[in-house]
């Protein structure tokens, strides 16, 4: 069974959701301080970690950079209210395999859970809008760094998430297998992590972002 | 009979001191329209005294830019309904005229008299015969078709023009002056003939694209009510919480006062903020989520709110009757054309429960856009419902 890990400053809220995913996953603790975080989750080893963006200590951010440095098996899946493009791309650029937000339902928290723990990304609709907004505009100059780029297949399943279907939804509309959806969405998610790519930047740049 | 022409005339001798503008009845400034409405007599007279009196060495010019000047602003009449001078009240300020001109006269105030003097009356006499009663610019219908004595008073005013037009020609222009006569005689006679065909046919061309703006926006604003007054009223219907009923109500008040008194305030200036606006409303009014992304988010427009506005009635119909969990917007700009997705995952039960004669899909969302040259598709299937609204726009960078 999957092992989950939760980190959320939010008591409540915690609790919350470790009912919910109690019957579904192993869930090996949840905490809501960073530096216990890191060290439970090196000490412990989960597969998927949720993990909060805002908290005291330098939030979700500081845990998923840290964990990573030296754990870098570790899955994230990033849950917030915050659905600020800011916190959003920050948190994947950290490199988290997905963002979703905490108005989601609780068997789509579920399948995210499930999505992320396969190796998958996990794309909302509003991580999939930043996206296509952060591509939008056409280069105005030439770059050959390949991962600038979206494929006009990449774009297309984006459009499809962005506009909330779900990706079997997807893959009936552009009629290709569920697989191929999730290796387009991964592919992106990998663009958006590795890249220091010409677009991001300048869109978070028109964004404020940085 | 009309109400309004039945009712009594109150003489408002104060009226020519106190000059009002109309808005809607306006040539230059509306003053001729205003003083009419006022005088209860048809604007075209007034206009005709206007032009006649500039030859009282430009006095009717500098009458005019004086009220103008001192007008009170534009809308005092028009809420008042017309009240409709009867012939003796018309003649009587026909007479008053008259005198005015002949004082005028007396004066030596006049450039050619000669001339000027019968043109004077031969504006009139087409005046009366051009006269429709209301002054409306609609169709000429049964009863504002010109009455026979009407014409007939018209035509012996302007037979007694050229009458007197040719006679004093004769008598004092002379050699220079016969040929003018003739000339000016000639034109006014041509104008005259034609005036009647070329002004009826004008008239029922404009009065016909008059009627069709009239008929646009009188879809815009059912369009409207039925987006937010109907929408409220059949919540407060749905509901059985009186408090809520009074939120519900005082929320529509609130926003119907500010659509009808404040038109020009300051709405959205995105897009996206346009129609995330909508889609706060129809998660308040129907607890349901809808959750907006805008990819290349552009500024707004006149179409871009129609655009807008159908995209809510979407949102609205989704929400309302697919029993979806949650309605997905998106909204992309690219390639010159803006495309906005209404998406729900529900039963699909908006399309075919909404039966034709409501109104919400085929005004709403088909009309809209139809009117600012857009187009919608619907799809509808085992997974929801997809509303597709496509707008071209002049391409931004």
């Amino acid at each position: 069974m999957t092992k989950v890990f939760l980190v959320d400053d939010h008591k409540l809220f915690l609790s919350g959701v470790l009912t919910e995913l109690d019957e579904h996953f192993d869930v090996l603790g949840a905490v809501s301080d960073v530096d216990l975080a890191i060290e439970d989750i090196r000490e412990l080893r989960p597969d998927v970690v949720l993990v909060d963006v805002h908290m005291p200590g330098g939030g979700g951010i500081t845990v998923v950079r840290n964990v990573l440095e030296t754990h870098p098996d570790v899955l994230f899946l990033s849950l917030s209210v915050s659905d600020a493009p800011e916190d959003v791309i920050a948190m994947i650029r950290a490199g988290a395999r997905g963002y979703v937000t905490k108005s989601i339902h609780p068997h789509e928290l579920v399948e995210a859970v499930r999505r992320v723990a396969a190796g998958d990304a996990v794309f909302s609709p509003r991580l999939a809008g930043f996206v296509l907004d952060a591509f939008s505009s056409e280069p105005a100059i030439e770059v050959d760094d390949e991962l600038a780029r979206l494929t006009p297949r990449e774009r297309e399943v984006l459009r499809l998430i962005a506009r909330g279907h779900a990706y079997k939804q997807v893959a009936r509309k552009l009629d290709i297998s569920i697989k191929t959806v999730e290796s387009h969405v991964s592919a992106v998610l990998r663009k958006l992590q590795l890249s220091s790519r010409y677009e991001l930047a300048r869109w978070a740049t028109e964004h404020r972002i940085v | 009979m009309d109400p309004a022409t039945t009712r009594k005339f109150e003489p408002d001798l104060g009226a020519l001191f106190r000059p009002a503008r109309s808005r809607e009845d306006r040539r230059i400034a509306g003053i001729a329209g205003g003083m009419a409405h006022r005088l209860g007599v048809t604007a075209v007279f007034v206009r005709a005294a206007f032009l006649a009196l500039i030859f009282a060495y430009g006095l009717g010019g500098v009458v005019y830019l004086i009220l103008w000047a001192v007008a009170l602003d534009t809308d005092a009449t028009v809420d008042q309904p017309r009240a409709h001078a009867v012939g003796r009240q018309q003649l009587a300020l026909f007479l008053m005229f008259t005198g005015l001109v002949a004082a005028l006269l007396a004066l030596e105030w006049w450039i050619f008299p000669a001339v000027t003097i019968p043109t004077t009356v031969l504006l009139f006499g087409t005046a009366g015969i051009l006269d429709r009663g209301e002054g409306s610019t609609g169709p000429l219908t049964q009863e504002e078709r010109p009455k026979y004595l009407q014409v007939l008073l018209g035509s012996l005013l302007i037979f007694a023009a050229i009458v007197v037009f040719a006679t004093s020609s004769q008598v004092e222009l002379a050699s220079v002056g016969g040929l003018l006569a003739g000339f000016a005689m000639g034109i006014g006679g041509l104008g005259f003939v034609f005036s009647g065909w070329v002004g009826r046919l004008f008239g029922d061309l404009t009065s016909e694209r008059e009627a069709r703006v009239r008929g646009e926006e009188r879809a815009d604003f059912a369009a409207h009510l039925h987006d937010s007054v109907l929408q409220t009223l059949a919540l407060i219907q749905r509901s059985d919480d009186p408090a809520e009923m009074n939120v519900l109500a005082r929320g529509q008040e609130r926003e119907l006062r500010d659509w009808l008194y404040t038109p020009t305030k300051d709405g959205p200036e995105l897009l996206s903020e346009s129609l995330q606006e909508r889609a706060d409303r129809v998660e308040r009014d129907h607890r349901v989520p809808v959750e907006v992304i805008v990819v290349a988010d552009i500024p707004m427009t006149e179409q871009l709110l129609a655009l807008s506005a159908a995209a809510g009635e979407a949102m609205t119909n989704a929400a309302r009757h697919s029993g979806a969990e949650k309605v997905a917007v998106y909204a992309e700009q690219a390639d010159g054309v803006v495309e906005v997705f209404v998406t729900d995952h529900g039963s699909g039960s908006e399309v075919v429960a909404v039966p034709p004669d409501r109104k919400g899909i085929s005004e709403s969302i088909r009309g809209r856009m139809q009117r600012v040259g857009g187009k919608v598709s619907i799809s509808t299937g085992e997974d929801g419902t997809e509303v597709a609204l496509s707008l071209p726009v002049e391409a931004s960078t």
